[in-house]
């Protein structure tokens, strides 16, 4: 085979992971209203209660230091995150936001991590810098009017598509390695016992699912979850499919969620990116979402700024819950509507479910609206 | 013309498999480019093996009160309780930190049950088998990680 035809199968296909300004631009918008209003922009200000004799840091921007940070500076840290997620929203210096939202959350997540565990949202964290210098400040932003544009070139979403592979295999590895395919094995199911007994979590089906006894049943989930995570490095290097498997990734988190009641939050803007967004722009809803965004006067950024402080705010005054991390009305509500289940693991089903059903169900109708177009079109043809 | 991404999927995919060497080789740091593994919990004859903890204060040797981890650690959230409680034991094997850990917990006790002479609090790492088939705990073992006696 020629250099050029192996180049051809396998790394230039890697081009198609290519978004234009506009998807991009769109996707910036979409990364921030979640990361204000879903998931939540990170408070850190609950640091300052723990006693610094459990300051232990790994090798990390903590590490120098013996202690927490005091409390002023942690809601400064805070503030600064809200803030920059809004100028991220509209626009506004978008390189420079971004850039400084994967810093501040760099230096605040190191100190979060100092009391012994380190939670993997790793890739939440790095998008926005990974993403600065896409071009997904170029259209529907202040930059954009101000005549403030970059190239675009940098490969953003391609090394977003590697990243997310590459820590999908770490953790099918890791499932391979220690023996989730021993056919004496019930991982899935150890783990769920895990959650209940010792986690004192629960999935909405917890209960329901630890009476199921049947080996069928859980070597097959055990087999289902290594295949969702282990497809990727093969799907990486086919783009459309890649876009499938992050679709059974939602699944796979909703299951989850379900199941195990682990609201794995931070990845879902992650996959957002590899969302078919030809298809998704052509729905009227997300349409007047950006025609709404696209048209915010300048004149609304300080005013989205205290909306978003209010948010920050009354999750640190009003809600006396420790866990609230990142507060937002959202999860408010959720907390005050008094059902028996976690805030976040509310969320997490309603945004995994909704996102999973709303997809198919767009990608369902583009498919029968092309099937029937192209029969028309061909029927007029004939004629 | 689109550049080809060639060199970056080289210089990438290196530098990512240098970090994961690093990880597996000395310690998790912070950024580490990984997600969480779940490994298999340890299972034998049909039974799960889990771990947890318990609190204990002892008066006259028994255990008279029982604490929970929301009464040691309230603000930190619970999935991340059980990293801390490890921290906590760690602490209190090394001699510059005992007394530390000792005023800490004192306080926690003395709030809540008030303190006597000979208290002790005991920090205990439970064995715990949970049946597959039935999801049932079927057994328990403790093991004494943590003894202090929280009046000097």
């Amino acid at each position: 085979m020629t250099k050029k035809g192996f180049g051809y199968l396998f790394l230039d296909r890697l081009n198609s992971y290519d978004m234009s300004s506009e998807w991009l631009s769109t996707y910036r918008i979409g990364f921030a209203l979640y990361g204000l209003f879903i998931f939540g922009a990170h408070n850190y200000s609950w640091l300052a209660d723990i006693p610094d004799l459990l300051f232990s840091p790994p090798l990390s921007l903590a590490a120098p230091f013996d202690e927490f940070p005091p409390y002023p500076l942690l809601v400064l840290l805070s503030l600064a995150i809200v803030s920059c997620f809004v100028l991220l929203l509209l626009g506004f210096h978008t390189i420079w936001a971004s850039l400084a939202i994967t810093v501040l959350l760099l230096i605040g997540n190191s100190f979060k991590y100092s009391i012994g565990k380190i939670d993997h949202d790793i890739l939440y964290v790095l998008c926005p810098a990974i993403m600065a210098f896409s071009g997904w400040g170029n259209r529907y932003s202040i930059d954009h009017k101000n005549g403030r544009s970059v190239s675009g070139t940098f490969p953003s979403v391609f090394i977003m598509a590697l990243l997310l592979t590459f820590v999908m295999m770490t953790s099918a590895a890791t499932k391979i390695w220690t023996g989730w395919f021993d056919p004496d094995i019930w991982a899935v199911k150890g783990h769920l016992l895990r959650s209940i007994n010792v986690l004192e979590r629960e999935g909405l089906f917890a209960s329901q699912l630890v009476s199921i006894d049947s080996s069928f049943f859980w070597k097959s989930a055990d087999y289902l979850v290594v295949a969702i995570e282990g497809f990727l490095p093969i799907t990486f290097v086919f783009p459309r499919l890649f876009r499938w498997n992050i679709v059974g990734l939602l699944l796979f988190h909703l299951l989850v969620a379900l199941s195990l009641g682990i609201p794995f939050l931070a990845y879902f803007a992650v996959y957002v990116l590899y969302f078919d967004w030809k298809v998704i722009r052509q729905n009227a809803f997300s349409r007047k979402i950006v025609h709404w965004v696209r048209r915010l006067p300048h004149v609304w950024l300080p005013w989205i700024m205290i909306i978003c402080y209010v948010q920050w705010f009354s999750g640190e005054f009003w809600l006396e819950q420790p866990g609230i991390m990142r507060p937002t009305y959202l999860r408010l509500l959720i907390a005050q509507l008094n059902i028996n289940i976690d805030a976040e693991i509310v969320l997490a089903i309603f945004v995994y479910g909704a996102t999973f059903f709303g997809l198919l169900s767009i990608y369902f109708v583009q498919v029968l609206k092309t099937k029937f177009y192209t029969k028309d079109d061909s029927s007029n043809v004939h004629q | 013309m689109k550049k080809s991404k060639t060199p970056y999927f080289i210089t990438l995919l290196l530098l990512l498999l240098l970090q994961l060497l690093y990880v597996k080789l000395v310690q998790e740091p912070y950024p580490a480019i990984l997600a969480p593994g779940f490994g298999v919990l340890k299972q034998e004859d049909r039974m799960v093996v889990l771990w947890d903890y318990k609190i204990c204060i002892r008066r006259m040797g028994q255990c008279e009160e029982e604490m929970s981890l929301d009464e040691i650690l309230p603000t930190i959230p619970r999935h991340v309780r059980v990293a801390v409680i490890q921290t906590l034991v760690d602490r209190s094997h090394d001699a510059s930190h005992k007394e530390e850990v000792r005023a800490f917990l004192k306080q926690k006790v003395e709030r809540r049950y008030g303190l006597h002479d000979n208290d002790f609090i005991t920090l205990l790492k439970v064995k715990l088998l949970s049946n597959l088939s039935t999801g049932r705990i079927e057994s328990q073992d403790e093991k004494e990680l943590l003894s202090l006696k929280l009046r000097q």
